[in-house]
């Protein structure tokens, strides 16, 4: 990650690829361009194998329907957390405000309820958490774009001020008091067990989905994240493109927020730092499946599922709560180091 | 310190796969006097230096070179620094954030005390010492970035003499393009001392005026051939531009033109599509001119004539602090390139990395511009969209394994074509180009003056901002040549001639 310019010229790093080296170099084009089916669905293999290895191994406890709808109900708000990452990303840009946005809009939309004696409307509540969490893009996106600072400090600061803000709000304490039922309905509603995060989840990601695969607008923010001037250049505001994936970035992470809060039916202070090093996990870990080299929907599914029967996999075989962590940094570290051995060319 | 200890260079030459870039360069250079080295872009001044810098080999059977008693091994950066050659460049590599005396110290070792505390005192006097020795009152303490422009040249020179006691050879590339008259004068006297020292000086310049107040001898090369060489005083100004143009213009410039005459009528006709006036910015102190539909403009001149920055105007790098730019007879601000593309304006920049997105495929780059033409009920049609794709690699005989692969997959001369094809997609009113043709082969040089040539027959008016005057003399109908910001000649396409372009942009009236 480096800022030449002022501008802020940004590169995430793993699946952009290192231009140097590669200049003028013979015209020999071969393949080597396209990613080959192995490369594009290694990761589905990798989750396949994950599977067989589980079911073997636990064959009365993991393949069953409970267990897997734990395995979903639990990576569905990461999911959305890193659904909505997947536009700084794509763009070139980090966002590592996200879980301090998400952290934040569980104690807002608790404290909401709590300062108005549960007399606030849900959707009210919900409502200006999401603006909130826009405004804190709006500031993110204004000061990587105007003000030029580096998106990992600007971002790593402005997620410390909302962190202070949520202790500030919910005085460091878990917000317990007056949370009214109707929020707690909507956070534990279910079908056939699924709980609603999965349901909204799978909307985001056919939204995120449509817009990056099939609308110039997601074009837009690959080209600025693979060439910021060469984007500019072509006509198109990247400055625009940059604000509007930040403030994409943390609305998923408020949306993660809220269903938090709606199904534990309280505001515990600090939940969203847990979030964080998941949600780049399994965005990073995606953007080496099925789109190899770029943050893709498909892949993070993927990724997302890699991750949750990881963990939940080795929790059943006895190992304790240390292995989430554990795993989702050493799944970032892998994605990182494949994608980086990506044939280049 | 005698002659002896200066620099001889026998027979040295270079190739790069079998073209002939430098022939048999013999030069010497005795301690205490300054060599020009004379010559225009591809010359063979810059590959003469990165062989002293040990950057490039040579050809079997160049050399010896020779410092003193010291003989160089080539391609090899220590033996040049033991053998006491050192190098400032245009850059100078100076830390504009760190001080004077840190700037001087960096890379070498600090003075310390027992307690490996750097001894600030013992370091501030030696630098001030070693800046005296060269006339310079700078505080060591001053940050260099708010130092002027020839200070820093000069703060550059003294870290490179100061290097060691044994330094015999100073490089100096081009240290004046960026300075005015009176900073010139500056750095001159203290290119005195460094003469007074007994160090040679290895002098690249493009400023022909100046030479005769610094240099002893002059060694002018034109395509890689010394065609030159003698006292400063035998070559009077006119001479050197002669000789620095060649006698003939050479054999790419005439390249046979496709038969344009059909659209050589329309030719400039009608209202202006780009309108200068005044420009000023950075090197630019008045641009001024404009264009009409069907016209291939070329923009051409030296380093510091200004054509950099008007390109870094023209397409949104920089801002203007006077001057206004109309575009199809309408007002606007480069600096708001998204309007400025919308009104139709196209633009492929010289660096390479910003000409293509390198990780997007091919496709992707084709169509980043028109993208919204594929839309069908919301949705991208991908199918018409990699039709057009294809349709623009076969049209521009971009060569890749297909509308799939990486951009990175191409070579540099395919790249540029598809930059330039991305633009056209869009079929701007005004395209401009920075150094189109920049490193790309003679065929793709061909290829790409093909495409330039076709899109203003169609109407647009190119403009091509160049420092290689070979490039714009075989495409351009008009060029412009700059010289201190202002456009100081206008050639049309019947007068075209490399030596007239030459001195124009060296001012032959000097």
């Amino acid at each position: 990650m480096t800022t030449k310019t002022a501008g802020g010229d940004v590169t995430t790093g793993a699946p952009q690829m290192n231009d140097k080296g590669k200049r003028g170099r013979a015209g020999l084009s071969t393949s080597a361009g396209k990613p080959s089916l192995i490369q594009r669905y290694a990761g589905v293999g990798v989750l396949v194998v994950l599977i067989i290895l589980f079911t073997l191994l636990k064959p009365g406890v993991f393949p069953t329907y409970n267990n897997i709808v734990g395995i979903l109900a639990n990576s569905a708000i990461l999911g959305i957390l890193a659904v909505g990452l997947l536009a700084p990303l794509s763009a070139g840009v980090f966002d590592i405000s996200i879980g301090s946005v998400m952290t934040l809009a569980v104690v807002l939309c608790t404290w909401l309820f709590q300062t108005t004696n549960g007399s606030m409307p849900v959707p009210v509540a919900i409502l200006i958490t999401l603006l909130v969490a826009v405004g804190i893009g709006i500031v993110n996106a204004t000061l990587v774009v105007r003000e030029g600072i580096d998106p990992f400090i600007a971002t790593i600061g402005t997620g410390s001020v909302v962190v202070g803000m949520s202790q500030l709000i919910g005085n460091g304490t878990t917000i317990a008091t007056d949370i009214p039922s109707s929020f707690t309905n909507f956070g534990r509603w279910q079908l056939e067990k699924l709980p609603i995060a999965v349901f909204i989840l799978a909307g985001l990601c056919l939204l995120a989905w449509y817009v990056l695969e099939y609308t110039p607008f997601g074009r837009h923010i690959y080209a600025t994240g693979a060439s910021r001037e060469a984007t500019r250049l072509s006509g198109i505001r990247t400055t625009r493109i940059i604000a509007i994936a930040f403030v994409c970035s943390a609305v998923g992470a408020a949306i993660a927020g809220v269903l938090y809060a709606a199904r534990l039916g309280s505001g515990p202070p600090g939940i969203g730092a847990g979030y964080l090093i998941g949600a780049y996990s399994a965005a990073f870990l995606g953007s080496t499946i099925i789109r190899p080299g770029r943050f893709n929907v498909g892949g993070l599914i993927v990724a997302l599922l890699i991750i949750g029967i990881g963990i939940n996999g080795l929790q059943l075989a006895g190992l304790p709560f240390w292995v989430t962590e554990t795993f989702q940094g050493a799944a970032l570290l892998v994605a990182v180091l494949i994608g980086r051995k990506r044939p280049a060319r | 310190m005698t002659d002896e200890q200066g620099l001889v260079a026998n027979r040295v030459s270079k190739s790069f796969y079998g073209n002939r870039v430098l022939h048999d360069l013999d030069l010497t250079i005795p301690g205490g006097t300054v060599h020009a080295l004379l010559g225009h872009n591809g010359s063979g001044k810059s590959t003469f230096i990165k062989i002293l810098a040990g950057f490039y080999m040579p050809d079997k059977g160049s050399g010896p070179v020779t410092v003193g008693s010291h003989e160089l091994e080539f391609g090899n950066p220590d033996s040049t620094y033991e053998a006491g050659i050192t190098f400032v460049h245009q850059s100078l590599g100076l830390v504009p954030t760190l001080s004077v005396l840190e700037n001087l110290r960096l890379g070498k070792s600090w003075t310390t005390n027992f307690m490996k505390k750097i001894s600030w005192g013992k370091e501030r006097r030696l630098a001030r010492e070693s800046l005296e020795r060269f006339g310079l009152g700078t505080h060591p303490d001053t940050m260099v970035g708010e130092l002027s422009t020839v200070e820093q040249t000069e703060v550059a020179i003294v870290r490179a003499l100061s290097e060691g006691d044994h330094i015999r050879i100073l490089v100096l590339d081009e240290p004046t393009a960026a300075l005015t008259d009176h900073e010139v004068k500056k750095l001159f006297s203290t290119l005195e001392r460094v003469k007074e020292r007994g160090v040679g000086v290895l002098y690249v310049t493009h400023r022909l005026e100046e030479i005769r107040q610094i240099a002893d001898e002059v060694t002018v090369l034109s395509d890689g051939r010394t065609v030159g060489h003698g006292p400063v005083d035998d070559f009077p100004q006119e001479r050197l531009v002669r000789l620095i143009a060649g006698t003939t213009d050479s054999p790419t410039v005439t390249a046979p033109r496709p038969d344009s005459s059909p659209v050589a009528a329309a030719v400039g006709t009608g209202a202006p599509l780009l309108k200068v006036k005044g420009l000023r910015v950075g090197e630019l102190v008045d641009g001024e001119f404009e264009g009409r539909a069907g016209e291939i403009v070329g923009a051409v001149g030296l380093l510091g004539s200004g054509i950099l920055d008007l390109a870094r105007v023209l397409t949104g790098r920089l801002k203007l602090e006077a001057g206004s730019v109309e575009l199809d007879g309408e007002p606007v601000d480069p600096f708001k390139f998204a309007r400025m593309t919308n009104r139709g304006l196209g633009a492929v920049v010289g660096q390479r990395p910003d000409r293509v997105a390198m990780s997007l495929t091919v496709q992707e780059n084709l169509t980043l511009e028109v993208l919204p033409d594929f839309m069908r009920h919301g949705i991208l049609n991908r199918r018409a969209e990699t039709r057009s794709a294809v349709e623009a690699i076969e049209r521009f005989n971009i060569r890749c394994a297909g509308p799939a692969v990486e951009m990175a997959t191409l070579s540099g001369g395919n790249q540029q074509k598809s930059a330039i094809a991305k633009v056209l997609q869009a079929e701007p009113k005004v395209l401009v180009l920075e150094e189109p043709c920049h490193g790309v082969d003679a065929s793709g040089r061909e290829e790409i003056g093909a495409m330039l040539r076709t899109a203003a027959a169609e109407g647009t008016l190119v403009l091509v901002i160049d420092s290689d005057l070979d490039e714009v003399v075989g495409l351009c109908n008009r060029v412009l040549v700059f010289r201190d910001g202002k456009v100081v000649g206008q050639f049309q396409e019947e007068e075209l001639s490399r030596s007239q372009l030459l001195d124009a942009s060296y001012g032959s009236n000097n």
